[in-house]
C-alpha cells in the first residue's frame, strides 16, 4: 500500500491564478449580459414560473435573468460544504483552496487489467472499482467509474448500492431523474438514519449538468430543485466542447459556461435559498480534425481552473474540477503524462472537488491501472503543495553548524527525524540499475498492473451492517419492481 | 526485560544518549563484558544491516545505531581482553586526488564500519603518496577503497595504484574502486581487484576480498 503520509489538501505558497480581479469582473459582466439579453432555455415549467415570479422575463421556454437576481443568488450559496464518510466522520471541507481527488463515472468500457482489451463493465468490475478507490489513500471520494447495462431503468440505483457497499468514502452520484436521485437518497438514509441527519452530514454530492449551449433539461433542473428542497449538495457542471457547443476561445468558453452555471445557481437558490452547491465545469475543445472532445487539452485545463477561480474568488462558493484523465487508449506514457499534468494543475490551483481520475479515451474508457498509478501522482503532488516548512528545527542552523564544511549528514539524528517527513515512493522505482535489475527489472506499468490485481484479489472493504445492507437490498427491489410496472 | 536486551534495543533504536548508562546497567547485572559487546552492541547492528540490505530501513537508522555501538564499545573496551573486539578487516578509504566529492566514499566507509570492518577514512582529494603513507602506517590493512565522481579524476585511481606498485606495496592489499563514472571494465584496465556499483555491494565486495562469504549470491 501507499506508505506516504501526505494527505495535504491545503494549498500553500503563491496561488495559481489565471485572472486578475478586473478580468473576473469582465467575465462576470459579460455573463450577465448573455443571461439578460440572450437568455437561457429552461425545459421545466415550474422552474420557469418560479423564475418569472422572481423578476425574470419569460418568452416560451426562454428565460431572461436580470443581473441583480444573479448576484442575489451568488450571495445566498454557502462558501463551504462539509462532506462526511459512510461512518459519519468528516471527509472533505469543500471550499477555499482545499483540493480533493476522485474518479469519474459512467464510462461505457473498461480497459481490462488482465487482457488489455476494451470491453463493457461487468457487475464485478463495478465492485472492483469501488474497492480500489477505497484502498487508495489519496483518493478522497468515488464516482462509479463504469456504466452498468444489466439494469436498464435502475442502473444508477445499482451503481450507488455498489459504491455504498464497497467503500466508506463519500460519493459523487449520477442519477437519471428525480425518482432515481430519491432512491439513491433513500439508500444514503439507510446509512445515516434520517434525511435530516443526511442533510447535516452529507454522504454524497449529486452530479448534475446543463446542456451547452445555454440549455437546461427538465431532468437536470428537476434534480437541482430536488437537491435544494432536501438540502443535499449538488454541482451543476457544463461539459462544453468549445468550437462545437461553445465558443472556441478560452474567454468565450468561460463566459458561456459561467452563464450556464449561474442560471442553474439562480434556480437552485430560488428553490431554497442557502442550499449547498458546487460551482464550475469543463470547457474542453473539440479536436476539429478527429471530432473528439479533448478533455485534458491545455486549453481545457486553463478553462477549468479559471472558472473555479471565479467561483472561489468572485462568488465565494466551493468549486468543481476535472483531473487525472487522458485521451490515451491504453495505459501508457501519454495516459500518465496527461493525467499527471491535470492532477498537478488543479491541486496547485486549489480547485476543490476534482473528478475523473482514471478516465481514458475522452471518458469512454476507464482504466483501473491509471487510477492506481494516479494515486501515486496525487501523493507526490500533495508533497509538492506542502512547500517549505520554516521553523527553527527545519531551518537546521544548529545541525549545519555542527556538521560543518566537508562533513556529512548521513549519521545525524536530525536526518533521521525529518526523513519521516519525506515523500516515499511506492510504485516509483528509485534503485540503481543493479538494484532495479535484481528486483526483477520491471517497468512502472508492470508494477502498477501487479498492484491493481493485488488490490482486486486481496482487498476487503469495511462492510455495511447486515441491517443497512438488507435495507439497501429492499430499496433496490422496490425500485426494480416500480421500473417493471412502467 | 534483561538489561542486556534493553541495551540491544537502545542500540537498535539509535538512542545515543542512553547507551552509556545501558552498558553500565548490563554490566552491573552481571553480564560478561564479551556478552555486552556481542549480544548488546554488535548483534543489533547485524540485524539492522540485514534490514537495510532488504530495503526495510533507512540508512540513518543503521548509521545512528552504529554510532550507539561505537559509544558502547568505548565504554566496554577497557574490560575486554585484546582479542575480544574482532574486526572483519581493516579498510583504508579515500576519494582520489583532484576530487572533492566524498559522499559516496563516506557512505561506503560508514556501511563498512557498521558491517564490522575497521575503517581508516583518509578523506577527499587524496594524493597517491598519501595513500601509500596510510598503508605504511596501517600495515595490517587488507583493503584500499578508492572513489571518484568525475571522469577527469577517475584516472587518479590508476596513478594511486601505480604509486602503490612503485612502493612495492601493491601485493599486500586488495584494491576496490567505485564512483559514478567507474565501471568493471575500467577497474580491470587499471588493475583493481574489484568494483562495486553501490555502497551495499561495496560491503559485499569487501567481505569477498577478505574471504568472508556473504548471504547474497
Amino acid at each position: 500500500m501507499d506508505r506516504s503520509q501526505y494527505n495535504n489538501v491545503q494549498k500553500c505558497g503563491s496561488p495559481l491564478l489565471f485572472l486578475t480581479q478586473e478580468e473576473m469582473e469582465q467575465i462576470h459582466s459579460s455573463t450577465l449580459q448573455i443571461l439578460q439579453e440572450v437568455g437561457s432555455d429552461i425545459q421545466h415549467k415550474p422552474a420557469r414560473e418560479m423564475l418569472e415570479k422572481a423578476g425574470c422575463s419569460v418568452k416560451g421556454k426562454r428565460v431572461f435573468i436580470p443581473g441583480g437576481l444573479v448576484e442575489w443568488a451568488t450571495r445566498q450559496a454557502p462558501s463551504h460544504i462539509h462532506v462526511y464518510d459512510r461512518d459519519g466522520d468528516p471527509a472533505m471541507d469543500l471550499g477555499g483552496r482545499n483540493a480533493y481527488y476522485g474518479t469519474g463515472s459512467d464510462c461505457p468500457t473498461i480497459l481490462d487489467v488482465n487482457t488489455g482489451e476494451h470491453r463493457s463493465f461487468t457487475y464485478k468490475d463495478m465492485e472492483d472499482g469501488a474497492k480500489i478507490i477505497d484502498a487508495l489513500p489519496q483518493l478522497d471520494f468515488l464516482m462509479c467509474c463504469g456504466l452498468l447495462y444489466d439494469f436498464p431503468s435502475t442502473s444508477y440505483e445499482h451503481q450507488y448500492a455498489i459504491m455504498l457497499r464497497n467503500s466508506t468514502k463519500p460519493q459523487v452520484v449520477t442519477a437519471a431523474s428525480r425518482e432515481s436521485i430519491s432512491n439513491i437518497t433513500k439508500m444514503a438514509i439507510a446509512v445515516r438514519g434520517s434525511l435530516d441527519e443526511l442533510a447535516k452530514k452529507p454522504l454524497f454530492i449529486m452530479y448534475n449538468e446543463p446542456t451547452s449551449p445555454l440549455n437546461h433539461t427538465f431532468e437536470a433542473v428537476d434534480k437541482l430543485i430536488y437537491c435544494a428542497e432536501n438540502q443535499l449538495p449538488t454541482n451543476y457542471s457544463p461539459c462544453m466542447m468549445t468550437g462545437a457547443t461553445g465558443p472556441i476561445t478560452n474567454a468565450g468558453g468561460l463566459v458561456q459556461a459561467n452563464a450556464e452555471c449561474l442560471a442553474g445557481l439562480v434556480i437552485h437558490q430560488l428553490a431554497r435559498p442557502g442550499s449547498p452547491i458546487v460551482f464550475g465545469g469543463a470547457m474542453y475543445n473539440m479536436d476539429l480534425k478527429c471530432m473528439q472532445p479533448t478533455y485534458c487539452s491545455p486549453e481545457s485545463i486553463v478553462n477549468n481552473i479559471a472558472l473555479a477561480q471565479i467561483g472561489r474568488d468572485l462568488y465565494h462558493v466551493p468549486t468543481w474540477g476535472f483531473t487525472g484523465c487522458s485521451g490515451g487508449k491504453v495505459f501508457d506514457a501519454q495516459a500518465m503524462n496527461e493525467s499527471a499534468q491535470y492532477i498537478f494543475a488543479v491541486g496547485f490551483a486549489g480547485v476543490n472537488l476534482n473528478h475523473d481520475v482514471g478516465f481514458m479515451n475522452y471518458g469512454l474508457t476507464f482504466s483501473y491501472e491509471m487510477l492506481v498509478a494516479s494515486n501515486e501522482t496525487i501523493s507526490q503532488m500533495r508533497r509538492v503543495f506542502d512547500g517549505v516548512v520554516l521553523d527553527r528545527d527545519h531551518l537546521a542552523l544548529d545541525i549545519i553548524k555542527s556538521v560543518g564544511p566537508k562533513g556529512h549528514y548521513l549519521s545525524e539524528e536530525h536526518t533521521l527525524k525529518y526523513n519521516a517527513e519525506m515523500w516515499l515512493p511506492d510504485l516509483t522505482d528509485r534503485g540503481d540499475l543493479e538494484q532495479w535489475q535484481r528486483a526483477g527489472g520491471t517497468t512502472f506499468e508492470q508494477r502498477v498492473k501487479a498492484r491493481t490485481i493485488d488490490i482486486i484479489e486481496n482487498y476487503t472493504p469495511k462492510p455495511l451492517t447486515p441491517e443497512q445492507d438488507a435495507e439497501i437490498s429492499e430499496i433496490l427491489k422496490q425500485a426494480d419492481s416500480a421500473a417493471e410496472k412502467k | 526485560m534483561s538489561k542486556l536486551s534493553e541495551l540491544s534495543a537502545i542500540v537498535e533504536y539509535g538512542k545515543l544518549r542512553e547507551v552509556e548508562a545501558a552498558v553500565e546497567g548490563a554490566l552491573a547485572e552481571g553480564n560478561a563484558p564479551i556478552d555486552v559487546l556481542n549480544i548488546g552492541l554488535v548483534d543489533p547492528i547485524n540485524v539492522l544491516g540485514e534490514k537495510f540490505r532488504l530495503g526495510e530501513i533507512f540508512v540513518p537508522e543503521l548509521l545512528i545505531a552504529s554510532r550507539c555501538m561505537k559509544i558502547g564499545v568505548e565504554k566496554v573496551r577497557p574490560l575486554l581482553s585484546s582479542g575480544d573486539v574482532k574486526s572483519l578487516g581493516k579498510v583504508i578509504c579515500a576519494t582520489v586526488a583532484g576530487d572533492m566529492h566524498d559522499i559516496g566514499k563516506n557512505l561506503v566507509a560508514l556501511l563498512l564500519g557498521s558491517a564490522g570492518f575497521e575503517v581508516i577514512d583518509i578523506g577527499m582529494d587524496v594524493e597517491p603518496e598519501s595513500v601509500v603513507e596510510a598503508l605504511q602506517e596501517n600495515t595490517d590493512a587488507q583493503i584500499i577503497g578508492l572513489s571518484a565522481l568525475l571522469t577527469t579524476t577517475m584516472y587518479a585511481m590508476k596513478d594511486t595504484i601505480e604509486a602503490l606498485e612503485e612502493a612495492g606495496l601493491r601485493d599486500r592489499v586488495k584494491i576496490m574502486v567505485g564512483g559514478a563514472p567507474v565501471n568493471q571494465k575500467f577497474a580491470d584496465q587499471i588493475g583493481a581487484d574489484g568494483y562495486a556499483t553501490n555502497a551495499t555491494s561495496a560491503v559485499d565486495l569487501a567481505k569477498k576480498l577478505v574471504g568472508i562469504s556473504t548471504s547474497r549470491s
